[in-house]
Protein backbone atom coordinates (compact mmCIF):
# COMPACT_ATOMS: atom_id res chain seq x y z
CA UNK A 1 0.00 0.00 0.00
CA UNK A 2 1.27 3.46 -0.85
CA UNK A 3 2.38 5.67 2.02
CA UNK A 4 1.44 9.33 2.38
CA UNK A 5 5.00 10.22 1.34
CA UNK A 6 4.67 8.16 -1.85
CA UNK A 7 1.45 9.94 -2.73
CA UNK A 8 3.01 13.37 -2.26
CA UNK A 9 6.10 12.32 -4.23
CA UNK A 10 3.82 11.20 -7.05
CA UNK A 11 2.29 14.68 -7.22
CA UNK A 12 5.74 16.17 -7.75
CA UNK A 13 5.58 15.02 -11.37
CA UNK A 14 3.95 18.36 -12.16
CA UNK A 15 7.31 20.02 -11.43
CA UNK A 16 10.22 20.15 -13.90
CA UNK A 17 12.61 17.19 -13.35
CA UNK A 18 15.56 19.36 -12.31
CA UNK A 19 13.52 21.23 -9.70
CA UNK A 20 12.02 17.97 -8.49
CA UNK A 21 15.48 16.49 -8.01
CA UNK A 22 16.77 19.54 -6.15
CA UNK A 23 13.79 20.49 -3.98
CA UNK A 24 11.40 17.55 -4.11
CA UNK A 25 12.38 15.93 -0.79
CA UNK A 26 12.27 19.27 0.98
CA UNK A 27 8.79 20.02 -0.36
CA UNK A 28 7.41 16.59 0.56
CA UNK A 29 8.96 16.79 4.04
CA UNK A 30 7.12 20.05 4.59
CA UNK A 31 3.77 18.59 3.54
CA UNK A 32 4.40 15.68 5.90
CA UNK A 33 5.24 18.10 8.73
CA UNK A 34 1.93 19.87 8.11
CA UNK A 35 -0.13 16.66 7.73
CA UNK A 36 -2.83 15.90 10.25
CA UNK A 37 -2.39 12.89 12.55
CA UNK A 38 -3.67 9.81 10.75
CA UNK A 39 -3.81 11.51 7.35
CA UNK A 40 -3.43 8.91 4.60
CA UNK A 41 -3.92 10.92 1.42
CA UNK A 42 -2.90 14.41 0.26
CA UNK A 43 -5.61 16.94 0.98
CA UNK A 44 -7.41 18.32 -2.11
CA UNK A 45 -5.98 21.76 -1.33
CA UNK A 46 -2.48 20.23 -1.33
CA UNK A 47 -3.10 18.55 -4.69
CA UNK A 48 -4.22 21.88 -6.15
CA UNK A 49 -1.27 23.64 -4.54
CA UNK A 50 1.25 21.18 -6.00
CA UNK A 51 -0.29 21.14 -9.48
CA UNK A 52 -0.53 24.92 -9.67
CA UNK A 53 2.92 25.50 -8.22
CA UNK A 54 4.46 22.81 -10.43
CA UNK A 55 3.03 24.37 -13.57
CA UNK A 56 4.21 27.80 -12.44
CA UNK A 57 7.67 26.34 -11.92
CA UNK A 58 7.62 24.93 -15.46
CA UNK A 59 6.82 28.41 -16.75
CA UNK A 60 9.59 29.88 -14.60
CA UNK A 61 12.09 27.45 -16.11
CA UNK A 62 11.14 28.82 -19.53
CA UNK A 63 11.37 32.40 -18.27
CA UNK A 64 7.63 32.71 -18.83
CA UNK A 65 6.40 33.37 -15.28
CA UNK A 66 4.68 36.46 -16.63
CA UNK A 67 2.10 34.21 -18.31
CA UNK A 68 0.63 33.05 -15.00
CA UNK A 69 0.95 36.53 -13.49
CA UNK A 70 -0.89 38.02 -16.49
CA UNK A 71 -3.94 35.80 -16.27
CA UNK A 72 -5.89 37.94 -13.72
CA UNK A 73 -5.33 41.08 -15.82
CA UNK A 74 -6.35 39.28 -19.01
CA UNK A 75 -9.41 37.90 -17.23
CA UNK A 76 -10.43 41.38 -16.09
CA UNK A 77 -10.05 42.67 -19.65
CA UNK A 78 -12.11 39.74 -20.93
CA UNK A 79 -14.90 40.57 -18.46
CA UNK A 80 -14.85 44.17 -19.69
CA UNK A 81 -15.02 43.06 -23.33
CA UNK A 82 -17.83 40.62 -22.63
CA UNK A 83 -19.79 43.29 -20.73
CA UNK A 84 -19.45 45.76 -23.63
CA UNK A 85 -20.70 43.13 -26.08
CA UNK A 86 -23.59 42.33 -23.73
CA UNK A 87 -24.54 46.00 -23.44
CA UNK A 88 -24.45 46.51 -27.20
CA UNK A 89 -26.47 43.40 -27.99
CA UNK A 90 -29.08 44.05 -25.31
CA UNK A 91 -30.23 46.91 -27.52
CA UNK A 92 -30.87 44.48 -30.36
CA UNK A 93 -32.84 42.28 -27.99
CA UNK A 94 -35.28 45.00 -26.91
CA UNK A 95 -38.57 43.73 -28.37
CA UNK A 96 -40.29 47.07 -27.70
CA UNK A 97 -38.29 48.60 -30.54
CA UNK A 98 -40.15 46.45 -33.08
CA UNK A 99 -43.78 45.77 -32.11
CA UNK A 100 -44.40 43.85 -35.37
CA UNK A 101 -41.87 41.05 -34.95
CA UNK A 102 -42.76 38.31 -37.45
CA UNK A 103 -41.85 35.48 -35.07
CA UNK A 104 -42.48 34.40 -31.48
CA UNK A 105 -40.26 36.15 -28.99
CA UNK A 106 -39.54 35.34 -25.33
CA UNK A 107 -41.06 38.06 -23.17
CA UNK A 108 -39.29 41.40 -23.49
CA UNK A 109 -36.58 40.01 -25.75
CA UNK A 110 -36.41 39.44 -29.48
CA UNK A 111 -34.51 36.16 -29.07
CA UNK A 112 -33.25 33.99 -26.22
CA UNK A 113 -30.06 36.02 -26.50
CA UNK A 114 -31.59 38.58 -24.14
CA UNK A 115 -31.04 36.14 -21.28
CA UNK A 116 -27.47 35.50 -22.45
CA UNK A 117 -26.56 39.19 -22.45
CA UNK A 118 -28.21 39.79 -19.09
CA UNK A 119 -26.13 36.92 -17.69
CA UNK A 120 -22.95 38.55 -19.04
CA UNK A 121 -23.71 41.69 -17.03
CA UNK A 122 -23.39 39.65 -13.83
CA UNK A 123 -19.57 39.16 -13.82
CA UNK A 124 -18.86 42.92 -13.51
CA UNK A 125 -21.27 43.02 -10.57
CA UNK A 126 -19.60 39.91 -9.16
CA UNK A 127 -16.28 41.79 -9.26
CA UNK A 128 -17.67 44.15 -6.63
CA UNK A 129 -18.06 41.29 -4.18
CA UNK A 130 -15.21 38.95 -5.14
CA UNK A 131 -17.70 36.62 -6.84
CA UNK A 132 -16.82 37.23 -10.46
CA UNK A 133 -15.73 33.66 -11.22
CA UNK A 134 -19.05 32.02 -10.22
CA UNK A 135 -20.82 34.73 -12.22
CA UNK A 136 -18.68 33.90 -15.28
CA UNK A 137 -19.47 30.20 -14.87
CA UNK A 138 -23.17 31.09 -14.73
CA UNK A 139 -22.96 33.29 -17.84
CA UNK A 140 -21.09 30.56 -19.73
CA UNK A 141 -23.73 28.02 -18.67
CA UNK A 142 -26.54 30.31 -19.88
CA UNK A 143 -24.72 30.86 -23.20
CA UNK A 144 -24.19 27.16 -23.84
CA UNK A 145 -27.65 26.34 -22.48
CA UNK A 146 -29.34 28.73 -24.90
CA UNK A 147 -27.49 27.20 -27.87
CA UNK A 148 -28.44 23.69 -26.80
CA UNK A 149 -32.03 24.43 -25.77
CA UNK A 150 -33.14 26.73 -28.59
CA UNK A 151 -34.25 23.87 -30.94
CA UNK A 152 -36.58 22.71 -28.16
CA UNK A 153 -38.33 26.08 -28.01
CA UNK A 154 -40.36 28.16 -30.49
CA UNK A 155 -37.80 30.94 -30.19
CA UNK A 156 -34.60 31.81 -32.00
CA UNK A 157 -31.15 32.60 -30.61
CA UNK A 158 -28.36 34.98 -31.60
CA UNK A 159 -26.04 33.68 -34.33
CA UNK A 160 -22.99 31.69 -33.31
CA UNK A 161 -20.62 34.31 -34.68
CA UNK A 162 -21.45 36.51 -31.70
CA UNK A 163 -21.88 33.71 -29.14
CA UNK A 164 -18.58 31.92 -29.89
CA UNK A 165 -16.32 34.97 -29.31
CA UNK A 166 -18.37 35.78 -26.20
CA UNK A 167 -17.82 32.27 -24.85
CA UNK A 168 -14.09 32.55 -25.66
CA UNK A 169 -13.93 35.79 -23.66
CA UNK A 170 -15.75 33.96 -20.87
CA UNK A 171 -13.22 31.12 -20.78
CA UNK A 172 -10.39 33.65 -20.35
CA UNK A 173 -12.50 35.45 -17.73
CA UNK A 174 -12.49 32.31 -15.57
CA UNK A 175 -8.94 33.29 -14.61
CA UNK A 176 -10.26 36.12 -12.45
CA UNK A 177 -9.15 35.83 -8.83
CA UNK A 178 -11.69 35.53 -6.01
CA UNK A 179 -11.21 39.02 -4.65
CA UNK A 180 -12.87 42.38 -5.19
CA UNK A 181 -11.64 44.38 -8.18
CA UNK A 182 -13.43 47.69 -8.03
CA UNK A 183 -11.59 49.46 -10.87
CA UNK A 184 -12.21 46.59 -13.30
CA UNK A 185 -15.85 46.43 -12.19
CA UNK A 186 -16.28 50.16 -12.75
CA UNK A 187 -14.66 49.91 -16.20
CA UNK A 188 -16.81 46.97 -17.24
CA UNK A 189 -20.07 48.49 -15.98
CA UNK A 190 -19.24 51.86 -17.58
CA UNK A 191 -18.39 50.12 -20.87
CA UNK A 192 -21.62 48.12 -20.81
CA UNK A 193 -23.67 51.21 -19.97
CA UNK A 194 -22.04 53.21 -22.74
CA UNK A 195 -22.65 50.39 -25.21
CA UNK A 196 -26.36 50.29 -24.29
CA UNK A 197 -26.57 54.05 -24.88
CA UNK A 198 -24.65 54.32 -28.15
CA UNK A 199 -25.36 50.97 -29.87
CA UNK A 200 -27.74 51.47 -32.78
CA UNK A 201 -27.66 48.09 -34.52
CA UNK A 202 -31.06 46.82 -35.64
CA UNK A 203 -30.10 43.15 -35.82
CA UNK A 204 -27.16 40.79 -35.33
CA UNK A 205 -26.09 40.75 -38.97
CA UNK A 206 -25.33 44.46 -38.66
CA UNK A 207 -23.30 43.90 -35.49
CA UNK A 208 -19.88 44.42 -37.03
CA UNK A 209 -19.24 47.72 -35.21
CA UNK A 210 -19.73 46.12 -31.78
CA UNK A 211 -17.39 43.27 -32.66
CA UNK A 212 -14.79 45.58 -34.18
CA UNK A 213 -14.88 48.07 -31.32
CA UNK A 214 -14.61 45.33 -28.70
CA UNK A 215 -11.65 43.66 -30.44
CA UNK A 216 -9.95 47.01 -30.96
CA UNK A 217 -10.52 48.09 -27.36
CA UNK A 218 -9.08 44.84 -25.99
CA UNK A 219 -6.08 45.12 -28.31
CA UNK A 220 -5.43 48.76 -27.41
CA UNK A 221 -5.80 48.26 -23.65
CA UNK A 222 -3.69 45.10 -23.79
CA UNK A 223 -0.98 46.82 -25.85
CA UNK A 224 -1.03 49.93 -23.66
CA UNK A 225 -0.79 47.83 -20.51
CA UNK A 226 2.05 45.85 -22.12
CA UNK A 227 4.05 49.04 -22.68
CA UNK A 228 3.46 50.14 -19.07
CA UNK A 229 4.33 46.67 -17.73
CA UNK A 230 7.54 46.62 -19.75
CA UNK A 231 8.51 50.10 -18.56
CA UNK A 232 7.96 48.99 -14.96
CA UNK A 233 9.85 45.72 -15.54
CA UNK A 234 6.60 43.94 -14.70
CA UNK A 235 6.81 40.32 -15.86
CA UNK A 236 3.28 40.43 -17.27
CA UNK A 237 4.55 42.49 -20.22
CA UNK A 238 2.51 41.57 -23.33
CA UNK A 239 1.34 38.19 -22.00
CA UNK A 240 -2.28 39.43 -21.53
CA UNK A 241 -2.49 40.07 -25.27
CA UNK A 242 -1.29 36.57 -26.00
CA UNK A 243 -3.83 35.08 -23.57
CA UNK A 244 -6.59 37.08 -25.28
CA UNK A 245 -5.43 36.21 -28.79
CA UNK A 246 -8.11 33.54 -29.38
CA UNK A 247 -11.10 35.76 -28.49
CA UNK A 248 -9.60 38.62 -30.47
CA UNK A 249 -9.15 36.43 -33.55
CA UNK A 250 -12.73 35.20 -33.23
CA UNK A 251 -14.05 38.76 -32.83
CA UNK A 252 -12.04 39.90 -35.84
CA UNK A 253 -13.21 36.98 -37.93
CA UNK A 254 -16.85 37.57 -36.98
CA UNK A 255 -16.50 41.26 -37.87
CA UNK A 256 -14.76 40.75 -41.18
CA UNK A 257 -16.54 37.74 -42.58
CA UNK A 258 -19.81 38.12 -44.41
CA UNK A 259 -22.32 36.03 -42.54
CA UNK A 260 -24.21 33.94 -43.26
CA UNK A 261 -23.82 32.59 -46.73
CA UNK A 262 -24.99 29.08 -47.57
CA UNK A 263 -21.59 28.20 -49.00
CA UNK A 264 -19.82 30.18 -46.29
CA UNK A 265 -20.92 28.25 -43.25
CA UNK A 266 -18.36 25.50 -43.75
CA UNK A 267 -15.70 28.11 -44.37
CA UNK A 268 -16.77 29.91 -41.22
CA UNK A 269 -16.55 26.72 -39.18
CA UNK A 270 -13.10 25.90 -40.57
CA UNK A 271 -11.86 29.42 -39.92
CA UNK A 272 -13.23 29.30 -36.38
CA UNK A 273 -11.33 26.07 -35.72
CA UNK A 274 -8.19 27.60 -37.24
CA UNK A 275 -8.57 30.75 -35.12
CA UNK A 276 -8.94 28.71 -31.95
CA UNK A 277 -6.03 26.44 -32.88
CA UNK A 278 -3.78 29.38 -33.77
CA UNK A 279 -4.73 31.34 -30.64
CA UNK A 280 -4.18 28.38 -28.34
CA UNK A 281 -0.98 27.17 -30.03
CA UNK A 282 0.57 30.63 -29.80
CA UNK A 283 0.91 30.29 -26.01
CA UNK A 284 2.94 27.04 -25.76
CA UNK A 285 4.98 28.02 -28.82
CA UNK A 286 5.89 31.35 -27.24
CA UNK A 287 6.76 29.66 -23.94
CA UNK A 288 8.91 27.12 -25.78
CA UNK A 289 10.67 29.81 -27.80
CA UNK A 290 11.40 31.83 -24.66
CA UNK A 291 12.92 28.76 -23.08
CA UNK A 292 15.35 28.51 -26.01
CA UNK A 293 16.45 32.15 -25.88
CA UNK A 294 19.88 32.86 -24.43
CA UNK A 295 19.67 33.88 -20.76
CA UNK A 296 20.94 37.41 -21.46
CA UNK A 297 18.00 38.11 -23.76
CA UNK A 298 15.29 36.99 -21.36
CA UNK A 299 13.68 39.25 -18.82
CA UNK A 300 10.25 37.92 -17.85
CA UNK B 1 2.69 44.38 -2.59
CA UNK B 2 0.42 41.39 -2.05
CA UNK B 3 -0.36 40.32 1.52
CA UNK B 4 1.55 36.99 1.43
CA UNK B 5 4.66 38.74 0.07
CA UNK B 6 4.42 41.38 2.79
CA UNK B 7 4.08 38.71 5.48
CA UNK B 8 6.98 36.60 4.13
CA UNK B 9 9.30 39.62 4.06
CA UNK B 10 8.11 40.63 7.53
CA UNK B 11 8.87 37.15 8.86
CA UNK B 12 12.34 37.19 7.31
CA UNK B 13 13.10 40.70 8.60
CA UNK B 14 13.85 39.24 12.04
CA UNK B 15 16.13 36.37 11.07
CA UNK B 16 16.76 33.84 8.30
CA UNK B 17 14.10 31.13 8.32
CA UNK B 18 13.36 27.81 6.62
CA UNK B 19 10.12 27.03 4.81
CA UNK B 20 8.32 25.28 7.65
CA UNK B 21 9.22 28.07 10.08
CA UNK B 22 8.01 30.65 7.56
CA UNK B 23 4.63 28.96 7.20
CA UNK B 24 4.16 28.97 10.96
CA UNK B 25 5.38 32.56 11.37
CA UNK B 26 3.22 33.90 8.53
CA UNK B 27 0.16 32.21 10.05
CA UNK B 28 0.96 33.78 13.42
CA UNK B 29 1.65 37.24 11.95
CA UNK B 30 -1.67 37.20 10.10
CA UNK B 31 -3.66 35.93 13.06
CA UNK B 32 -4.32 32.69 11.19
CA UNK B 33 -5.84 34.45 8.17
CA UNK B 34 -3.03 33.54 5.74
CA UNK B 35 -2.14 29.84 5.61
CA UNK B 36 0.55 29.33 3.00
CA UNK B 37 0.90 25.85 1.53
CA UNK B 38 4.42 24.61 0.75
CA UNK B 39 4.07 24.78 -3.05
CA UNK B 40 2.79 28.34 -2.91
CA UNK B 41 5.46 29.35 -0.40
CA UNK B 42 8.31 27.93 -2.48
CA UNK B 43 6.87 29.60 -5.60
CA UNK B 44 6.78 32.92 -3.75
CA UNK B 45 10.34 32.43 -2.44
CA UNK B 46 11.57 31.61 -5.95
CA UNK B 47 9.87 34.74 -7.31
CA UNK B 48 11.30 36.91 -4.52
CA UNK B 49 14.72 35.37 -5.17
CA UNK B 50 14.40 36.22 -8.88
CA UNK B 51 13.52 39.80 -7.90
CA UNK B 52 16.49 40.00 -5.52
CA UNK B 53 14.35 40.57 -2.43
CA UNK B 54 15.36 37.36 -0.63
CA UNK B 55 18.27 34.96 -1.07
CA UNK B 56 19.03 31.40 0.05
CA UNK B 57 21.10 31.53 3.25
CA UNK B 58 22.19 28.02 4.23
CA UNK B 59 20.98 24.45 4.39
CA UNK B 60 20.75 22.27 7.49
CA UNK B 61 19.66 18.73 8.17
CA UNK B 62 17.22 18.61 11.10
CA UNK B 63 15.82 15.22 12.20
CA UNK B 64 17.00 13.80 8.90
CA UNK B 65 15.12 16.42 6.89
CA UNK B 66 16.68 19.08 4.70
CA UNK B 67 15.94 22.64 5.78
CA UNK B 68 16.89 25.43 3.39
CA UNK B 69 17.07 28.83 5.06
CA UNK B 70 16.25 32.12 3.37
CA UNK B 71 17.18 35.64 4.37
CA UNK B 72 15.95 39.04 3.31
CA UNK B 73 18.32 41.16 1.17
CA UNK B 74 18.95 44.89 1.45
CA UNK B 75 16.62 45.40 -1.53
CA UNK B 76 13.99 43.27 0.21
CA UNK B 77 14.34 45.29 3.42
CA UNK B 78 13.93 48.47 1.36
CA UNK B 79 10.80 47.15 -0.33
CA UNK B 80 9.38 46.11 3.04
CA UNK B 81 10.20 49.54 4.51
CA UNK B 82 8.41 51.30 1.61
CA UNK B 83 5.37 49.04 1.91
CA UNK B 84 5.26 49.48 5.71
CA UNK B 85 5.33 53.26 5.29
CA UNK B 86 2.57 53.12 2.70
CA UNK B 87 0.42 51.01 5.00
CA UNK B 88 1.22 53.21 8.02
CA UNK B 89 -0.01 56.32 6.19
CA UNK B 90 -3.26 54.54 5.32
CA UNK B 91 -3.76 53.22 8.86
CA UNK B 92 -3.09 56.64 10.41
CA UNK B 93 -5.57 58.32 8.05
CA UNK B 94 -8.20 55.71 8.88
CA UNK B 95 -7.56 56.09 12.62
CA UNK B 96 -7.86 59.88 12.44
CA UNK B 97 -11.12 59.77 10.50
CA UNK B 98 -12.62 57.17 12.82
CA UNK B 99 -11.62 59.28 15.83
CA UNK B 100 -13.19 62.37 14.22
CA UNK B 101 -16.34 60.39 13.47
CA UNK B 102 -16.62 59.21 17.04
CA UNK B 103 -16.23 62.79 18.27
CA UNK B 104 -19.02 63.89 15.92
CA UNK B 105 -16.87 66.00 13.56
CA UNK B 106 -17.68 63.97 10.48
Amino acid sequence: MKSLRDRYVRLLRWYPPAYRAERGDELVDMYLDLARPGQRRPRPSDVLDLVRSGLRQCLREHRASGLADALPFAAGLAIMGAAIMAGAFLRIEDARLDPYLPFAHPGPFVTLGGFVWLAWLLPPIGLLFGLARPAVWLALAVTVGVVVATPLTPYVRPPLFVLVPQAALGIVALGIPARRRLVTAAGALAGAGLAVLVARMPYYYSARPALEYTATLIALVGAGAGVVFLARRDRRAFWPLLILLTPMLLLAQAAWMSWPEPAGMVTAAVRTVLDVAAGLAAIPITVWLRGRLPVEGRSS
Amino acid sequence: MREPTFLILTALAREPMHGYGLIKDVAQLSGGLVELRPGTLYGALDRLTDEGLVTPDRQEIVDGRARRYYRITDAGAGALRDETERRRVGVEAAAQRLAARELGFA
